[in-house]
């Protein structure tokens, strides 16, 4: 990481030229002003395609384990970014066979000749696709956030700082009865997280009652910026997910995952979670990347 | 109400003093035994080493004295516990000293000389000495907490707070143990000629919802995490 490839990948991160179709970037499918995700059921690629998946948001990747919502064994931002650039079934960005053309052009462009040499000081040619995707990783690595109010409410003892809604909201997150915390656990609300010590453990994979294969627990983050939810998008609203959550609830088996909600959610108890997961924004992450392009 | 500022009597220190001993959080550093200090030759950071591991089993058995004479019910035998408790917080006090002295960089020996300071009533002189440490350690966590119950002791209640808070982001269980002596130290204003004021009142809040919350939010933690993820 230094300052330099930091800004290199971030004008990488919203550069279309590295797409197929020279109008698709990074950024299509996550948009800083949705906490880099995007408004769309599942995600669609450069030429048109549609993604099996949701577009993940990128909050504090730098602290995952793993990456994507099925494959626990990619368990860097280099290896995912892999699949985006590269994959032709479906295309997403679509750059397969074509990466030493996308880095040709990059080198004839002085700004990123200035910037790949500034970023990558003893490379002789430092305009290569493994110093993009290095690049672009570091940027990702600064996407942190950790300012919203139940940050200042837990962390910063500002005990006004959340409404007696939301306050009630999280005791019910957190309680054994909801089972929210069990799956959506540590700072990041996404399970098991990397440390500075490099513990990094297995990554928290689970059934979230919608899929018929464990699925990555995503980070809560920012939520109420990510619609629409789950895996496959399936849920527009927050409400709607909760909804789900309830239902499994309404009709526990004894083979469910014991940390499943174990009763339905009532209406007021909707309402008080919904407010704690508002209260999730940090609005200082959205403004700090809102004027990025 | 405020406690006294400077306490010079032992018996008294022990009364309104919350029952919190040593973290435990600068462990013995390898160099000799206690009581046999190194030649002359040694480095002044051997001397210091040395000095400090002397400094610490005094402040280990200061720590026990102490407890003796706060579990006691006979006055004579608290009496007793609480002189020797100060004896030994005094003879330590002075080895942390010079080992500071001699060894200007050393956090654990400030720490030290701060939790001997606070044991013996001198605040302003622990605060100094917990500063000192935490200059040369940002991260130190037993001195975060020593601080904080070292604000305490001369009502700083606002940095008290921030101490709590610091810790609770690094380390819940000395977090966990300022949140005990803050309880004490309301319990100790209430009980105080005159009663708590509206702040103590306001602080016992703040402590209240801080229980409330730590108890919530136990999965934030990477123990929790992994115990939800057996």
């Amino acid at each position: 990481m230094s300052d330099a490839k930091v800004a290199l990948g971030r004008r990488l991160f919203f550069e279309p030229r590295l797409s197929v179709t020279g109008n698709y970037s990074c950024a299509s499918c996550h948009d800083p002003a949705r906490a880099f995700s995007d408004a769309r059921r599942v995600a669609i690629g450069a030429t048109g395609q549609a993604l099996p998946h949701n577009a993940m948001a990128l909050v504090n990747v730098a602290y995952n384990v793993s990456f994507g919502w099925a494959r626990p064994q990619v368990h860097s931002l280099e290896t995912q970014m892999l699949e985006p650039m590269l994959n032709e079934h479906p295309v997403e960005l679509g750059m397969k066979g074509r990466e030493a053309a996308v880095s040709g052009r990059l080198a004839a462009d002085p700004d990123y000749a200035r910037d790949f040499a500034a970023a990558f000081p003893p490379e002789a040619a430092p305009v290569t696709f493994g110093n993009v995707v290095k690049a672009i990783s570091a940027f990702e690595r600064t996407l942190i956030s950790g300012n919203s109010p139940f940050d200042r409410y837990v962390f910063g003892g500002e005990h006004q700082a959340l409404s007696p809604e939301a306050k009630r909201g999280m005791a019910l997150f957190f309680s054994g009865r909801a089972g929210c915390a069990g799956c959506h656990s540590g700072f990041n609300f996404a399970g098991n997280w990397r440390d500075a010590q490099g513990q990094t453990g297995r990554a928290s994979f689970a059934n979230n009652g919608a899929s018929s294969i464990p699925i990555r627990v995503p980070t809560l983050r920012n939520v109420a910026l990510t619609a629409p939810y789950m895996h496959d998008g399936r849920f527009a609203t927050l409400d709607a997910v909760l909804e789900h959550y309830s239902a499994i609830g309404a009709r526990v088996r004894p083979d469910y995952d014991p940390r499943l909600p174990r009763s339905p959610f009532t209406a007021d108890e909707r309402a008080d979670l919904l407010s704690f997961l508002n209260s999730l924004t940090d609005e200082s992450f959205v403004k700090r990347f809102a004027q990025l392009r | 109400m405020r406690i006294a500022f400077l306490i010079s009597s032992a018996t008294l220190m022990l009364t309104l003093g919350s029952p919190a001993f040593a973290n435990g959080g600068g462990a013995m550093h390898p160099a000799p035994p206690p009581g046999q200090l190194p030649p002359r030759e040694a480095t002044p950071a051997q001397r210091a080493t040395a000095l400090y591991n002397d400094a610490l089993h005094l402040t280990k058995k200061a720590d026990r004295a102490q407890e003796t004479a706060t579990a006691a019910t006979d006055a004579g035998k608290k009496d007793k516990a609480a002189h020797e408790a100060n004896d030994e917080y005094t003879a330590a006090h002075a080895k942390f000293e010079q080992a500071t002295q001699i060894d200007p960089a050393m956090p654990e020996a400030w720490n030290y000389l701060g939790y001997t300071s606070r044991k013996l009533g001198r605040y302003l002189d622990a605060l100094a000495a917990y500063d000192k440490a935490l200059s040369l350690k940002p991260s130190y966590a037993d001195a975060l907490e020593y601080r904080g119950e070292a604000y305490l002791a001369v009502n700083h209640v606002p940095d008290a707070k921030q101490a709590y808070l610091d810790l609770y982001a690094s380390n819940r269980a000395l977090a966990e143990k300022l949140l005990n002596a803050m309880k004490a130290w309301v319990t100790a204003q209430r009980a105080a000629p005159g009663g708590a004021s509206a702040g103590v009142e306001d602080f016992d809040h703040w402590i209240q919802e801080r229980v409330q919350i730590s108890a919530q939010t136990a999965s934030l933690t990477r123990a929790g995490t992994a115990a939800s993820w057996r």
